[in-house]
């Protein structure tokens, strides 16, 4: 992340330097600056447009599930092999034992948002964590974090997980994506405390240790909302991670089939020969079509928050300043992705 | 499992692979797919067959310098070894085309055909085993009964089946005549069935094994055998490595002239899905069992030619008979009606599963000739239905009453638990998703607990379980006689009866369907095994039969059928309404026969 002059400066704190306010007034400021400034940047924005609705039918398809407005997946429930559209009632077709495809992927999607979630806010929240104290406190603090870091980012990831998942067997989705992403938090939290050491120092920062701001207070207000474009950004990086790996993981049969998942379903069509026949080829594409729907709103609607949380797009965006930047459609965009 | 050849050898447990080969697992698992079918296999086979031809030029005439290339599935060949007695990191596929077997029994035909033997003969508590004349180790020396005799020693350290029976052995009249003197008179097919089972070889080559008559079972159990590899077979040990096995044609084999190839190659592939791209791409020649569904074989190349073959081993239900509710045989039955056979069969291949046509604990082709007349009354169980009446009738009976939709029991505990199953067994896996699917439809209240292979087997065996995927039959051409199904169920020395089935005697409705009949089964069944009178052994079997029927140690779905594999674009390959193509392998059995040769 590039870090300009404009930004050395807390745009949260613009709105509270206002004195004497009503507590309607102080409500109506809350909204507007936290909630409606923010919805419009994101929402001017084609990424984070596409982004939520991708993730919103994600979301809805999960809510068809858990009210069970779809039917559940079962054996012999549909004709063996029915193609793409060729029964409506069974529009994404069937499988070699007559299960309902689009019941596979519909049940799948709450265990899978879940997953991919828990996976991600494990991930970015130790980082957050571990990286802004770290780079805060410095010293001894910082030496004992970065060395446990550095400890676990020395542990190859994906056997870990393999071997956990081996070991524990993992149903309940909430701790299979935190078992995901049981050492993704390292790298990240290193890579957090760099930025937090450059933001320590800033005279805001600064002013407030010298107030006697209280540490907590000082890393939650002036040092995060500094960090969270990155963090955005990373979270979405967490959450696509948890998704790919659990697949593969699935795939791979080292995760238990019990649970539905849309990696089982891919196990099963690979091994069922969808790989070599059209007739079975949809078996393959539905849940693969799942994953990259659910990767892709992922990626745009995180590339959208980055306006978010970037100040200057953000305020020029809300019509608060006017920027002096020429390139005004991608300055903000972080080009990480 | 100690038996390859008759074990679940079509699907590959990924899970359990990588739970035993940990981090390298997975990248192999990983890595396999891509790196299988770039061709090495071909290139390197050409490059061995130069080898292979170099030391065989001597060949008899007529020998086409040329290899036949198949797979092992069973790991890398340089971990390999050729010792059928230490289990662990033995190759079969290896082994049986370096070591004649004494017998096989031909699917075909159902009878059995001698090989290394030339003759065996069962008289009273002696049976009497002549080998051929010309059976020889590929050094020239003849085969002799001191070989097969040490072989037989070596087995009884380690608790080969053949010593169930077997009080004894030593040499006959002359050096080709070799005595086994049993305990009591025994049913020749019994001592048939074991001395022609699976992978049962001739190997016992004395400059080898000599020493290990005074050493200790452990001793043998861990020699690898992979130096100075000397075999009696069709092919001869020429060199291994991470790639293939390399084998030649054996000189001295008492059929060479039947084999007009130089050399066989047996390459490593990983998983089925390695198997069925080599079988595709022309990679591979001949596939000695490998599982392939139906929308793969549907693609496959017109040369490959698939040979299915009787497995006698097959996906069924085991019940903990210490469980409250399923050790109780109405719940046994209920169960049995509402499980639709037919449909497991069709959802896990329609092509390789058979569904037994009746509950009666023996292989599902051999029911009605081992049953005759009294076949007719064996309950069904509803073989392509689920007979919800009845079941349901069953569970009332029983005291069982249904409440929102899940039956309960009186204290309002749903008719349910836990159903294990096998990870990584895909087939049986779908199989056990349509019975827990049917199950559940029907009331019951069933959770899969799909477990990886040590801890599935140790479920069992620790009785910790309720119900479960489980075969049903102890697989192979010795499950075709009733005598090994019907004992082995109610013993199940593969999880050392962990189903509890309870001993002594049990109570069931008359055959005739009028009263009752009391019998011990166990005993009954063990009776067979001394008995040569062929009528009281199918009295026997079929009393038996009923009370499995009724009773339900297990519960029998289906069957099961290996798929072997040929290739005939470079390869002369016999009819396919050839008998010899009964015979497990057809890739084993059918060049010593001159069936699968080189095209001139």
């Amino acid at each position: 992340m590039k870090h300009t002059e404009s930004e050395s400066v807390d745009w949260r704190s613009e709105g509270s330097s206002a004195p004497d306010l009503t507590t309607g007034e102080r409500a109506r400021e809350l909204y507007e600056e936290r909630i409606r400034t923010p919805f419009l940047v994101a929402w001017a924005d084609w990424r984070t447009r596409l982004g939520a609705l991708i993730i919103g039918g994600y979301l809805l398809v999960a809510l068809v599930a858990v009210l069970g407005l779809w039917r559940e997946p079962s054996t012999s429930q549909a004709p063996r092999y029915l193609m793409l559209f060729e029964n409506m009632n069974y529009p994404l077709g069937t499988t070699a034992s007559g299960t309902d495809l689009a019941a596979l992927i519909i049940h799948s999607t709450p265990d899978i948002l879940l997953m991919i979630t828990a996976g991600a806010v494990w991930a970015t929240g130790v980082a957050v964590a571990i990286g802004t104290l770290a780079g805060y406190k410095g010293g001894r603090v910082d030496r004992t974090l970065m060395s446990v870091s550095d400890l676990v980012m020395a542990i190859p990831g994906l056997p870990l997980v393999i071997i956990l998942a081996v070991t524990l067997n993992p149903e309940n989705p909430i701790l299979l994506g935190i078992i995901i992403n049981i050492s993704y938090w390292a790298g990240l939290g290193r890579s957090l405390r760099s930025q937090v050491l450059t933001i320590r120092e800033n005279d805001y920062v600064e002013a407030s240790r010298t107030m006697g701001v209280s540490t907590p207070r000082i890393i939650v207000k002036d040092i995060i909302p500094n960090l969270m474009p990155y963090v955005t950004v990373n979270f979405v990086f967490a959450a696509r991670y948890v998704m790919f790996a659990s697949v593969g993981l699935y795939f791979l049969g080292v995760l238990p089939y019990s649970t539905q998942n849309w990696g089982v379903t891919l196990n099963f069509a690979y091994s069922g020969g969808a790989l070599f026949s059209w007739s079975a080829a949809h078996w393959l594409l539905a849940p693969m079509v799942a994953i990259m729907g659910l990767s892709l709103g992922l990626i745009l609607l995180g590339q959208g928050m980055d306006r978010v949380f970037n100040p200057r797009v953000r305020t020029r965006m809300a019509g608060e300043s006017k920027s002096t930047a020429t390139d005004d459609e991608d300055a903000g965009v972080t080009e990480v992705l | 499992m100690s038996n390859a050849t008759d074990d679940y050898s079509d699907v590959i447990s990924r899970r359990r692979f990588v739970q035993l080969t940990g981090v390298s697992g997975a990248a192999a698992l990983a890595g396999c797919g891509g790196s299988s079918d770039d061709g090495g296999s071909t290139e390197s086979s050409d490059g061995s067959t130069g080898d292979s031809s170099s030391t065989d030029s001597q060949g008899g005439s007529g020998v086409i310098d040329t290899t036949l290339t198949g797979a092992t599935n069973n790991g890398v060949p340089s971990n390999l070894h050729v010792n059928p007695m230490a289990t662990q990191n033995y190759d079969w596929i290896a082994g049986n085309h370096l070591f004649e077997r004494f017998a096989a029994y031909n699917f075909s035909t159902q009878e059995f055909e001698l090989a290394g033997l030339s003759d065996w003969s069962f008289e009273g508590t002696t049976v009497t085993l002549t080998l051929r004349d010309d059976l020889a180790w590929d050094t020239g020396d003849a085969v002799t009964a001191a070989d097969v005799i040490l072989q037989f020693r070596l087995m009884k350290k380690t608790g080969a089946t053949l010593w169930d029976f077997a009080e004894s052995v030593e040499q006959g009249e002359d050096d080709k005549t070799v005595v086994i003197n049993l305990e009591r008179p025994s049913n020749p097919e019994i001592i048939k069935h074991t001395l022609a089972n699976g992978d049962l070889r001739i190997h016992g080559y004395r400059p080898v094994y000599e020493e290990f008559l005074d050493k200790d079972a452990a001793a043998i159990q861990q020699f690898a055998w992979e130096e100075d590899i000397h075999g009696n077979g069709p092919f001869s040990f020429e060199s291994k490595n991470d790639q293939a096995w390399t084998l030649s044609r054996n000189d001295e084999f008492y059929d060479a002239d039947n084999i007009n190839f130089t050399g066989y190659e047996l390459l490593n592939r990983q998983d089925n899905t390695a198997l069925q791209q080599g079988l595709m791409g022309g990679g591979l020649d001949v596939v000695t069992s490998l599982f392939a569904p139906p929308k793969i074989v549907a693609n496959f190349p017109d040369r490959v030619e698939e040979v299915t073959l009787p497995a006698k081993w097959g996906y069924g239900v085991l019940f903990n008979h210490d469980d409250e509710h399923f050790g109780k045989r109405k719940v046994r039955q209920a169960v049995a009606h509402v499980i639709n056979r037919q449909q497991v069969a069709d959802n896990a291949g329609p092509r390789t599963k058979d569904p037994a046509p009746k509950v009666t604990g023996i292989a599902p082709a051999d029911q009605e000739s081992w049953l005759g007349d009294a076949y007719g009354n064996f309950e069904g169980y509803g073989m392509d239905a689920t007979q919800s009446e009845k079941a349901a009738s069953l569970l009332r009976d029983a005291g069982y009453s249904k409440s929102g939709g899940t039956w309960q029991d009186s204290n309002g505990n749903a008719l349910g638990g836990s159903y294990v199953t096998p990870a990584g067994w895909t087939d049986w896996t779908t199989a056990t998703n349509t019975v827990v699917d049917q199950l559940n439809a029907f009331g019951f209240d069933f959770e899969i607990n799909s477990l990886p292979g040590g801890d599935y087997f140790g479920a069992y065996i620790e009785s910790n379980f309720t119900m479960g995927a489980f075969y049903w039959l102890p697989g192979g051409a010795r499950s075709s006689f009733p005598y090994f199904p019907l004992r082995w169920q109610m013993t199940n020395p593969d999880i050392d009866g962990g189903h509890n089935f309870p001993e002594g005697d049990h109570t069931v409705p008359a055959m005739d369907g009028s009263g009752e009949m009391t019998l011990n089964p166990l005993e009954e069944i063990q009776s067979v095994a001394t008995t040569q009178d062929e009528a009281a052994v199918s009295e026997t079997v079929t009393r038996v039969a009923w009370h499995h029927n009724q009773t339900l140690p297990m519960l029998g779905l289906v069957g099961k059928f290996d798929q072997s594999w040929l290739t005939d674009a470079e390869w002369d390959v016999v009819s396919k309404d050839d008998a010899a193509r009964g015979v497990k392998w057809p890739s084993h059995w059918l060049p010593k026969q001159g069936k699968l040769s080189a095209t001139k």
